[in-house]
């Protein structure tokens, strides 16, 4: 979940400095299959993408990845645990990617998109390799011919302690139109 | 690349005395994500329900990933009159709800929650609301009698993206 903030909740307080700002937003269009965030500012702490994504192939779902820098190496490593409704599982690898979760796609019930929140952590320090972790999930309503909703823990590695200069969103198959990916800065 | 504060407080509700419930409305619309707060205690171990712009029709459904620290559970709801989104108990419990998108009228409401109580349980959430409307209500309630103990408080947040 999110890292914690000094927010002040009240409106009776006065505002502070802003340590939370939006960076960049990106928009599925139905034919990409990648969305890149580049030239990422190294005057933050962490980042935060938030993302409402959906696939349109012609499956129940789509994996969704995560990769940094451009980076199509095998130097990442993931975990997860999910419950799908029935029951939890858990999982892991080393990959070329960062696994997030299963977003619903081109035969899933209609206006369904998926939802995560994922943390990169102190992104821009060069003596660390990359964290970062997720929480993500849909729900179909119980659409039993698709039986795939779920809600996901991740956690990723990245094994290189260059500073993140830009983050790659990916599926194997295009965002819908609707799908929609943003990026924050959060000051430390 | 744009870069724009945000993470908004749009209202902080901290009760005085017990309420059985707690209505956040007239939210605004010109976000694009909303996350909601809550650290409460309880007046005996409930499910925290949540109804989204007054909809008491079954038009909600969650899927539910929790552990108790020795056994790990998931289920499910369906076709449900509201979304029941944690578990509280009479000592302090912590819940974090992003609602992205809220305001667009063109997709279903996806929410995903994160809820824990020290002593008794970690969860985690998401739900469906099928309705293609903004969200300008958040109406929360308990089971049966239970209610909110004085000094809860549910805080809004509104992040607008660049």
């Amino acid at each position: 979940m999110s890292p914690i903030l000094g927010i002040i909740a009240s409106q009776n307080y006065p505002r502070v400095t802003a340590s939370y700002d939006s960076i960049a937003t990106l928009s599925g269009n139905g034919s990409s299959s990648q969305l890149t965030f580049s030239s990422i500012p190294n005057t933050y702490t962490h980042l935060q993408i938030r993302l409402i994504v959906r696939g349109t192939r012609a499956l129940a779902t789509e994996q969704l990845y995560v990769r940094l820098n451009g980076d199509g190496g095998s130097n990442y490593f993931f975990h997860f645990l999910y419950g799908d409704g029935s029951g939890a599982a858990a999982g892991g690898s080393s990959s070329t990617v960062i696994l997030l979760n299963e977003m619903p796609a081109g035969n899933e019930t209609a206006s369904v998109f998926s939802t995560s929140v994922v943390d990169v952590l102190d992104y821009t320090n060069s003596n660390k390799n990359t964290t970062l972790r997720s929480l993500s999930g849909y729900n179909n309503n119980g659409n039993t011919a698709n039986y795939n909703d779920k809600v996901w823990f991740a956690s990723g590695l990245w094994i290189n302690t260059a500073a993140v200069t830009s983050v790659t969103v990916l599926s194997n198959g295009p965002f819908a139109t609707g799908s929609s990916v943003a990026l924050y800065g959060i000051k430390g | 690349m744009a870069a724009g504060a945000t993470y908004e407080p749009i209202s902080t509700t901290t009760l005085g005395s017990t309420a059985a419930t707690v209505t956040l409305s007239s939210i605004p619309g010109n976000y694009t994500d909303l996350i909601l707060v809550i650290s409460a205690t309880v007046s005996g171990a409930t499910t925290i329900h949540y109804r989204l712009n007054s909809d008491a029709s079954t038009n909600y459904s969650v899927t539910v990933l929790q552990g108790n620290g020795s056994t790990v559970s998931s289920f499910r709801g369906s076709n449900e009159d509201n979304i029941g989104f944690g578990v509280f108990y009479t000592t302090q419990n912590n819940s974090i709800t992003h609602l992205q998108n809220y305001s667009n009228t063109t997709t279903y409401k996806t929410l995903l929650t994160r809820y824990n109580n020290a002593g008794n349980l970690v969860g985690t959430r998401v739900a469906l609301w099928r309705s293609t409307a903004a969200i300008s209500s958040i109406y929360l309630y308990l089971d049966g009698s239970e209610t909110f103990g004085s000094g809860s408080t549910f805080t809004l947040y509104g992040i607008a993206a660049a």
